[in-house]
């Protein structure tokens, strides 16, 4: 991959996880997970960019839903139970 | 990789990566949400349109479209949920008018 | 004030979702997707999903909608890139209560997610409508609290465009008269 789009979604990746581990609520945290799932998705679709291929993009939808419920499933626990 | 679909991705890197700076340098929470929700949509958006242009085939066009479509309606709607059930865990503070927190007292 | 779920549009949209995943919209594949998307509805009865509640559909002004929805998206992208950049901005955060003028659900979800991602606003709370048939109401958190009646305006203009595009002519008449004594109201 095009070394300065490496570089800045490793930027992107560790600002999410510095909230993610470091957040001091868990809203925090769901923040920062939610930010990860999207690197994620960008990284896949940018790496399917520099190998040529679409196959590689059938788990890009997977990967959004999964995210989604992930953080749907979170807040609802956030709602429930509290930090 | 032609020219126009790696400044398209480059961009696109580079809105996550400003995503990423703003959750770490908001001050609260919310205004974490309103960085984690809109710049990596927009970021996704334009990674998505140079690989389209890059791959060409209309597969992965389509495939690209959907994605984009399902994070356009999954990244608000995740974002609503945490900020609606943060509110009664996490104190917000806010500077100038709260008409959520007068309404519901009002209610209650 | 019922809305109507169209479950034949649902069905045209599995049935498009299907072709746009394997890249084919020959005869064939658009059938086999259609007989799937029969198929994945009639397993979902037990969900509840009736189908979507687009009450009409205007090319043009979704077209409209989309390109000015992308605008936003864009400008709200830079006013963060700017609160990031720009140390120790100064920030004025608040929730204000924005009352709407369409009651439908879809369209009350598609106006309260797109004003998560316009500049400097994110959908908090929805309210549901009173009993008595008022309105739900909004809760936006907004970054730099000014002007309420900007943000009022602004609100007005999304339910304005999703109804053109998507809404009955009962609410855009709605619309349309809430604007014109907005616009009245300022001019005198």
């Amino acid at each position: 991959m095009n070394v300065i789009a490496l570089v800045l979604l490793v930027v992107a990746a560790s600002g999410f996880m510095y909230r993610l581990l470091r957040g001091p609520s868990l809203p925090d945290r769901v923040v920062g997970l939610d930010g990860l799932q999207s690197v994620v998705v960008i990284a896949i679709i940018a790496l399917a960019a520099q190998a040529d291929s679409g196959i590689t993009i059938e788990t890009v939808l997977v990967a959004v839903l999964v995210g989604f419920v992930g953080t749907t499933a979170l807040s609802r626990f956030i709602e429930r139970r509290g930090s | 990789m032609s020219l126009a679909s790696e400044i398209l991705i480059v961009a696109g890197c580079a809105l996550a990566a400003i995503g990423g700076i703003g959750v770490v340098r908001f001050r609260d929470v919310y205004s974490r949400m309103h960085a984690a929700a809109k710049a990596p949509t927009l970021g996704l958006v334009l990674v998505a349109i140079g690989a389209a242009i890059e791959i060409g085939t209309l597969l992965a066009a389509t495939t690209l479209t959907l994605v984009v479509i399902m994070q356009l309606l999954s990244s608000p709607v995740g974002a609503h949920a945490l900020s609606r059930a943060s509110r009664r865990q996490v104190d917000i503070e806010m500077d100038a008018v709260d008409d959520l927190t007068r309404d519901e007292r009002s209610s209650s | 004030m019922t809305p109507t779920h169209r479950l034949p549009a649902l069905i045209i949209w599995l049935t498009f979702v299907w072709a746009m995943l394997w890249g084919d919209f020959g005869l064939a594949n658009l059938l086999s997707g259609l007989g799937i998307a029969l198929f994945v509805v009639w397993i979902a009865r037990p969900t509840g999903v009736r189908g979507i509640q687009l009450t009409s559909f205007h090319p043009v002004s979704a077209v409209v909608f989309v390109v000015y929805f992308f605008f936003q998206l864009v400008k709200s992208n830079f006013q963060v890139a700017w609160e990031v950049i720009t140390p120790g901005s100064n920030v004025n955060r608040a929730i204000v209560a924005i009352p709407m003028h369409v009651a439908t659900d879809g369209l009350v979800a598609l106006v309260g997610n797109v004003i998560t991602l316009t500049p400097g606003t994110l959908t908090v709370d929805v309210h549901e409508a009173t009993e008595d048939g008022g309105f739900p109401t909004l809760y936006v958190h907004m970054l730099h609290f000014d002007d309420v009646d900007a943000m009022r305006r602004d609100v007005l203009t999304w339910e304005r465009l999703a109804v053109r595009a998507f809404g009955t002519k009962q609410q855009r008449a709605d619309v349309d008269r809430v604007r014109a004594a907005w616009v009245s109201r300022s001019a005198s």
